[in-house]
């Protein structure tokens, strides 16, 4: 039963990773170890028992502006702007697609989106929908923003 | 998702020109050497990447004031996954 772990490039081989979408297999392979190591996103793997990578999320750190707030709204929030995360790809492999990994994806993402909110204070999460994907998150109750409906919102509440 | 990695290298027709001294250049092409790696195709990766890293660091995404008010709401109220995210959740474990 494959498990999700935090990428770790030495260990996890990604080399035959394929989802279909060019863009998010380049992703994984040429940039995400690097940008876990600049401290720009982190990258989640869904691995086999040989470590092969069969599916990724990554999270970053985001904000999401409120526009118009009555003052009263916004002394109820810690900071301003609200501090976030943003999942910024998620991908399955060809392989296994729609056999429900996308909701143990899902379901690991908002559960370390839930820990931050403990760890520090985050109050929303934000994700990135490739537009065949916008029905998906619309499922697990993420709302599309007005200005970009491909850019949706989970919040975190209290 | 990410407008600059789409289509890769294959159909790459755009040219990106820029300045740079002898010494930069020489820099530049000795690093690509060490990994192996045509100089241009080197200095493609680390801008994108950098190119990545900024974009990231300045991730700000707006709600418009109808959305905000209800967000407001949703977050003076405790989390509330709907059916189908509680069940990916227990999925998840803690």
């Amino acid at each position: 039963m494959p498990g999700i772990e935090r990428l770790d490039p030495a260990r996890h081989d990604c080399s035959a990773f394929t989802c279909g979408e060019h863009a998010l297999d380049r992703y994984l392979k040429a940039h995400a170890a690097q940008n876990q190591q600049e401290g720009v996103s982190t990258t989640h793997v869904l691995v086999d028992a040989s470590d092969a990578v069969l599916g990724y999320f990554t999270l970053s750190a985001a904000q999401l502006e409120l526009t118009q707030l009555q003052e009263a709204d916004r002394k109820r929030l810690p900071r301003y702007p609200v501090p976030a995360v943003r999942m910024g790809r998620l991908a399955i492999a060809r392989s296994l697609q729609k056999k429900g990994y996308g909701e143990l994806l899902v379901g690991h993402a908002v559960r370390r989106c839930l820990d931050m909110r403990e760890a520090l204070g985050v109050r929303v999460m934000l994700v990135d929908a490739l537009p065949a994907a916008e029905r998906f998150y619309l499922q697990y109750g993420f709302q599309p923003t007005v200005a970009n409906p491909l850019t949706m919102y989970l919040p975190l509440g209290t | 998702m990410k407008p600059q990695d789409q289509g890769g290298t294959r159909n790459a027709k755009d040219r990106f020109d820029l300045r740079l001294d002898a010494a930069e250049k020489l820099r530049i092409q000795k690093a690509a050497e060490l990994r192996g790696q045509k100089a241009s195709v080197f200095a493609r990766e680390v801008m994108l990447r950098e190119a990545d890293a900024v974009v990231a660091q300045h991730a700000t995404v707006a709600l418009d004031a109808e959305e905000s008010r209800r967000f407001m709401e949703a977050l003076a109220a405790p989390f509330k996954p709907n059916a189908k995210l509680a069940k990916a959740l227990a999925r998840a474990g803690e």
